[in-house]
C-alpha cells in the first residue's frame, strides 16, 4: 500500500550521520541546514571514536520519527553496524536510508541491508 | 524455471510472471551495484581531496567541524514523488538553479526588460516620449530592491565559504564530487532500493498465489482420482 503524499511532500532535506570527513564532503554538496532557534536543530551528527551507541540511536531516532522534513537519511556503514538492530528493524517508506562507505571502512557488501533482502528473497 | 506443459494455464501463468518480475529485480539489481560502485569511488575521491586539502592547510588549520557554519541552510534539497506504480522517486535539486523562486524572478526579469524596452520602441518623436522614458526607469528602478532582497533570501551562500575566502583546490574538487554524489548518484539509489521493495512485495505475492493455485489443483487431481477408483 502507496503511503500517502502528505507521508512524504514534506520531506525536503537530507540527514547525515558519520564521520568527520563524511559529514564534511557532505556539507560541501550543501545539504546542511539548521532550523531556526531556539530549536536549532541540525541535520547532521558528527560521530568520532568518544561517541556512544546512545547519542547515535537517539540521532537515528530523531531523524526517522521525530523530524517529518527529512527524506533521505544517509549513514557510515560502520556507525550503521554500532546500530544495527535498530538500522534493520527500520522498515518506513520515509525517510529512505541509505548506508555510504567512509574513509577508513570501505564499503562491505556482506553488510549492505539491501544485499541482505536480495539473499533472503533467493533462498526463500 | 521453465515450467511443464502438464500444468494448468493458472500456475503456468503466474509462473511466467514471477519469472518477470524476477527479470526486471535482477535488472534493478545490477543498476544498484553499479551506482554503488560509483558511490564508492566518489566517496574515495572525496574522501582523498578533503585529507589532501587538510595535509596542505597552514599549521593547526583543519577542514573540519570547528568550521561548520552554526546557521547554515541547505543549497540542495530533496524532492519526493511517486511513480504510476507507486514506488517512490527521489531527486536532488539545487535551491535557487531549477526552484522556482529564481524562475519566477529571472522570468519576471525578462518581462520587465521587454516591457522596458517596448515602452522606449513606443515612445513617439514628441516631448511626451521624455517623460515615458522617466517612468520607465522610476518603476524599474522602483522593482529593483525588491527583486535583489527576494534573490538574497532564495539563493543561499555557497557551503565551501565557511571554510574561507582562498579555499585550497582540492577542497573545492571534494565539493564537486560530493555535488555529483548527492545530486546524480544518492536519489537514484534510494529511487533504486524503494522500487526493488516494490517488486519484492509483488513477487512474494505472485508466489502465494501460485502455492494457493498449486494446492488447490493437487486437491481437485486428488478428488478425481478418487472418483474414478470409486467408479
Amino acid at each position: 500500500m502507496a503511503a500517502p503524499a502528505s507521508a512524504y511532500k514534506d520531506r525536503q532535506f537530507l540527514a547525515v550521520i558519520g564521520d568527520e570527513d563524511s559529514v564534511t564532503g557532505l556539507l560541501l554538496a550543501g545539504i546542511g541546514h539548521v532550523t531556526q532557534p531556539p530549536d536549532s536543530q541540525k541535520n547532521f551528527l558528527v560521530v568520532d571514536s568518544k561517541t556512544d551507541n546512545a547519542a547515535i540511536e537517539e540521532a537515528f531516532e530523531r531523524f526517522t520519527t521525530e523530524r517529518k522534513d527529512i527524506g533521505i537519511l544517509l549513514i557510515n556503514q560502520h556507525i550503521a553496524e554500532r546500530i544495527r538492530h535498530r538500522v534493520d528493524t527500520y522498515t518506513a517508506a520515509f525517510p529512505a536510508l541509505l548506508e555510504i562507505p567512509s574513509k577508513d571502512h570501505p564499503y562491505d557488501p556482506e553488510k549492505d541491508s539491501v544485499l541482505r533482502r536480495v539473499r533472503r528473497l533467493f533462498g526463500e | 524455471m521453465a515450467s511443464s506443459p502438464a500444468r494448468p494455464p493458472r500456475t503456468q501463468l503466474l509462473s511466467s510472471e514471477i519469472d518477470q518480475l524476477f527479470e526486471h529485480y535482477l535488472n534493478l539489481l545490477h543498476q544498484y551495484d553499479t551506482l554503488r560502485s560509483s558511490l564508492s569511488s566518489l566517496q574515495a575521491s572525496i574522501q582523498q581531496n578533503i585529507a589532501r586539502a587538510n595535509f596542505d592547510a597552514q599549521r593547526g588549520v583543519r577542514y573540519g567541524q570547528d568550521c561548520y557554519d552554526q546557521r547554515m541552510q541547505a543549497a540542495r534539497r530533496c524532492c519526493v514523488t511517486r511513480d504510476p506504480e507507486g514506488a517512490a522517486l527521489f531527486a536532488v535539486e539545487a535551491v535557487g538553479a531549477v526552484g522556482e523562486g529564481e524562475g519566477r524572478s529571472a522570468a519576471s526579469e525578462g518581462v520587465h526588460e521587454e516591457n522596458a524596452e517596448g515602452r522606449k520602441s513606443e515612445i513617439p518623436a514628441d516631448g511626451d516620449g521624455v517623460k515615458g522614458e522617466v517612468d520607465a526607469d522610476e518603476t524599474k528602478e522602483g522593482e529593483k530592491p525588491e527583486e535583489e532582497a527576494e534573490k538574497s533570501a532564495k539563493k543561499p551562500k555557497d557551503p565551501i565559504r565557511m571554510f574561507g575566502i582562498l579555499t585550497p583546490q582540492a577542497l573545492r574538487l571534494a565539493q564537486g564530487g560530493a555535488i555529483k554524489m548527492v545530486e546524480d548518484v544518492v536519489p537514484k539509489l534510494v529511487s533504486i532500493d524503494a522500487e526493488m521493495k516494490e517488486v519484492e512485495i509483488k513477487i512474494r505475492r505472485a508466489r502465494k498465489h501460485r502455492a494457493k493455485a498449486e494446492a488447490l489443483e493437487k486437491t481437485t487431481v486428488g478428488e478425481r482420482s478418487e472418483e474414478g477408483i470409486a467408479a
